[in-house]
């Protein structure tokens, strides 16, 4: 018998969990046959073994199969639910509330950002900066959120209360300075709250600036000024 | 791109190289979005999965290392076991047949890996081997994700029928595959 260098041949004949393994690699099992057989795949190294041997063989149908370029926003969320959420999910605190800000009237919402961000700075473990609170809201109410930065660290905290796209379509957020022309700060993740470091050379435009919401079609605006009826917008506030 | 490129790209995804995750992205999604859609026949879903699948290589990129599978080997099953469960799981009725034949790239693109070498040859090889309408059931259960009940719809055939001659095709298989 002659060896494969790349798969290790069987020297008797195929047994039962060794057709069962090309039956999962074929992915004919349903339901509680192929669950069965997942659960057992992590504690027996031969099931797992045998596996091997049909996927290795098998993918190369897969050559068979012609490639499709994915849309653009599908890397867009993908790296927004690892790298995004993954970090404001690493500091658990008044920002992930989201009934305490929903219930928040406007006048307190200062003071209480002023005491958020002195936690927030003294987690960061440094004296804390001057930070800028807005909160961007529209007439319909169709989304609403809270944005804290903090012009020391250079992040932008968003707290999402109130809305979501609607079906293929994206909330992208903007910042406006001045007579300039709206700046996309980015599409809004699904998640909330969320967490995003703002590039230097746009953080001295914060102060004074405006933040608003665009409605945007799936993935944000292709041209990269807003296209969309702006749904909510916000003035930052020094705290 | 080569395997090798493919493998070190994700050994240094395991130590959380987020530029590296972006590179294997450019270079293995066009490949992994068209296997989803080859199972799942609807883009939407195809699109869910296909980013389940990047959040499964970000999270497992350390497990492939010691999986002993070939880089490329390994990213086709997680992406055909994450269709897989998808199709599994939802009413049969939501696939759209023509969608995965209309929205077909003309062809790859330089950066997109291609399949290849000596183990195709021989799974073609064995296939021959088969009579011709048990190796179209084997490709077209792995292509098209059938389950056994999908196979013996579209054979008219018993399920237990269609079960045990795609048992005897995958012994036959295995058979030649080791010699």
């Amino acid at each position: 018998m002659t060896k494969r260098p790349t798969i290790p041949p069987h020297a008797t004949p195929p047994d039962d969990d060794d057709i069962l393994a090309g039956e999962y690699a074929l992915g004919v099992l349903q339901g509680e046959a192929r669950e069965a057989f997942s659960r057992r795949l992590a504690n027996d190294p031969g099931l797992a073994e045998n596996l091997r041997f049909w996927e290795e063989h098998f993918a190369q149908l897969a050559g068979e199969i012609a490639p499709v370029t994915p849309p653009q926003h599908v890397l867009a969320r993908i790296e927004d639910s690892l790298f995004t959420s993954r970090q404001q999910s690493e500091k658990p605190s008044l920002w992930n509330s989201l009934g305490f800000w929903r219930g928040l009237a406007v006048a307190s919402l200062v003071a209480v950002v002023a005491i958020g961000g002195w936690n927030y700075s003294l987690q960061q473990g440094g004296a804390p900066g001057q930070a800028l609170v807005a909160e961007v809201a529209g007439e319909q109410g169709l989304v609403k959120l809270v944005a804290f930065y903090d012009e020391k660290s250079g992040e932008l905290r968003i707290n999402r209360t109130e809305g979501t796209a609607a079906s293929g379509r994206s909330f992208e957020l903007w910042l406006i300075a001045g007579q300039d022309a709206p700046i996309s700060l980015g599409v809004l993740p699904v998640e909330t709250p969320t967490t995003h470091s703002i590039p230097v050379a746009l953080r001295a435009k914060f102060p004074n600036g405006v933040l608003a919401i665009s409605d945007e079609p799936q993935g944000g605006s292709p041209t990269g000024a807003p296209t969309g009826a702006v749904l909510a917008t916000g003035k930052l506030t020094e705290i | 791109m080569s395997p090798d490129e493919i493998s070190h790209l994700l050994s240094r995804v395991a130590l959380r190289d987020q530029q590296a995750f972006r590179q294997l992205y450019s270079a293995t999604s066009a490949k992994l979005f068209g296997v989803c859609l080859r199972v799942l026949k609807n883009r939407t879903d195809a699109e869910d999965v296909l980013q389940e699948i990047y959040v499964k290589i970000w999270h497992n990129a350390g497990k492939y290392q010691v999986s002993g599978y070939s880089p490329i080997t390994w990213l086709v099953a997680i992406a055909r076991n994450g269709a897989i469960d998808r199709i599994r799981s939802r009413k049969p009725e939501s696939a759209d047949i023509s969608a995965a034949e209309e929205i077909a790239d003309t062809g790859p693109t330089p950066e997109q890996f291609a399949l290849q070498g000596g183990e195709s040859e021989r799974l073609r090889h064995c296939l021959e081997k088969l009579s011709a309408g048990r190796a179209e059931a084997v490709k077209a259960a792995y292509m098209e994700g059938y389950s056994y009940q999908e196979l013996a719809e579209r054979l008219g055939q018993p399920i237990n029928t269609v079960r045990t001659w795609l048992r005897r095709s995958l012994i036959s298989l295995r058979e030649c595959l080791s010699s």
